[in-house]
């Protein structure tokens, strides 16, 4: 059978420890999870210091939202 | 995943609590769960009135500068840069911790969650029982930066590194972090949770998680659950999950 495949976006050790772990230790891969992560190019990466509280400028979700991962931690 | 955010205040601050804060710049990089954890410590401590928020980038490493600087009195911080902060002598006035929350788009199947929940939960329980060996991720995030390159394992402090796997968000607390959004005009609209978030596959993921791998009481919080954490405006992601 093959692996189901899921792109998610870029997590760090703060907020995805497990997930990272997960993935270098093959346990995404036993359960049969082809899991990618992905990262917005640097060049579209907006900075959270031009938003408001009300307004904020946040880069999450943006794979989401054109179709590029399937996943993003909140 | 549990996030640990801690509110950080500069080593010549004469701020010792919290309350302190009250009226005073602290810098949140809005949008982001450390800005909504920041946000939630602060209203603990005084009258919303008072409390006095800045935007910041999302960087932890250039609110630690700004910190440092003086640009502002207190941020938030996470992990390996609360440690860092500790090390240039800064005082931790009030430390928090809030779920890290997946937000699925419609087309993640409940098979597929099934087996991100069943991974992750393995990969919790190996970090739990040997936390400090896991530690070098906080380095590696920050390779090449020397404030972090300067710390060794045994500076952190385990207690702030705390793992559980994902499992089903109660309604109750979903609601609750839609209702408390909304009471900062971060959010309009009334809390619908048939709407909110697809039980039908968060529920046949954990099913399939517990069924085909998880011991008891290892089905996991999260992903396609939809929105509890602080860290997202729970519109986005109930909205992404309820297309389903």
């Amino acid at each position: 059978m093959a692996a189901m495949a899921m792109t998610i976006e870029r997590v760090m050790a703060f907020n995805g420890l497990d997930v990272l772990v997960a993935r270098d230790e093959g346990l995404f891969a036993a359960e049969g999870l082809d899991l990618r992560i992905a990262a917005l190019r640097p060049s579209e990466v907006r900075s959270a210091a031009n938003g408001t509280l009300t307004r904020p400028v946040t880069n999450q979700g943006a794979l989401v939202d054109r179709g590029e991962a399937l996943m993003f931690q909140g | 995943m549990i996030v640990c955010g801690v509110l950080v205040v500069a080593p010549a601050s004469s701020i010792y609590t919290p309350q302190e804060l009250a009226h005073k710049p602290v810098a949140l990089d809005y949008g982001n769960g450390t800005a909504y954890a920041g946000l939630l410590m602060l209203e603990g401590a005084m009258p919303r009135d008072a409390v006095t928020t800045v935007a910041a980038t999302v960087s932890p490493a250039e609110r630690f500068a700004g910190l440092m600087r003086g640009d502002f009195a207190a941020t938030v911080l996470q992990e390996p840069w609360i440690t860092v902060a500790e090390k240039a002598g800064c005082r931790l006035v009030s430390t928090t911790f809030f779920h890290g929350t997946w937000v699925a788009d419609q087309r993640v199947t409940a098979e597929a969650y099934a087996a991100f929940v069943r991974a992750t939960t393995h990969a919790v329980r190996r970090i739990s029982a040997d936390k400090r060996r896991y530690v070098s991720y906080y380095l590696r995030d920050w390779a090449g930066h020397p404030d972090v390159e300067r710390l060794t394992p045994d500076d952190f402090d385990l207690g702030r590194i705390q793992l559980k796997g994902p499992e089903p968000i109660p309604e109750s607390e979903a609601r609750w972090a839609w209702e408390w959004m909304a009471s900062w005009g971060l959010m309009s609209g009334d809390f619908d949770v048939s709407t909110q978030i697809n039980q039908q596959v968060a529920a046949r993921a954990h099913q399939l998680a517990t069924l085909t791998g998880l011991g008891a009481g290892a089905s996991a919080r999260g992903a396609a659950d939809a929105a509890h954490s602080v860290d997202q405006p729970p519109v986005r992601a109930i909205q992404s999950i309820s297309a389903a």
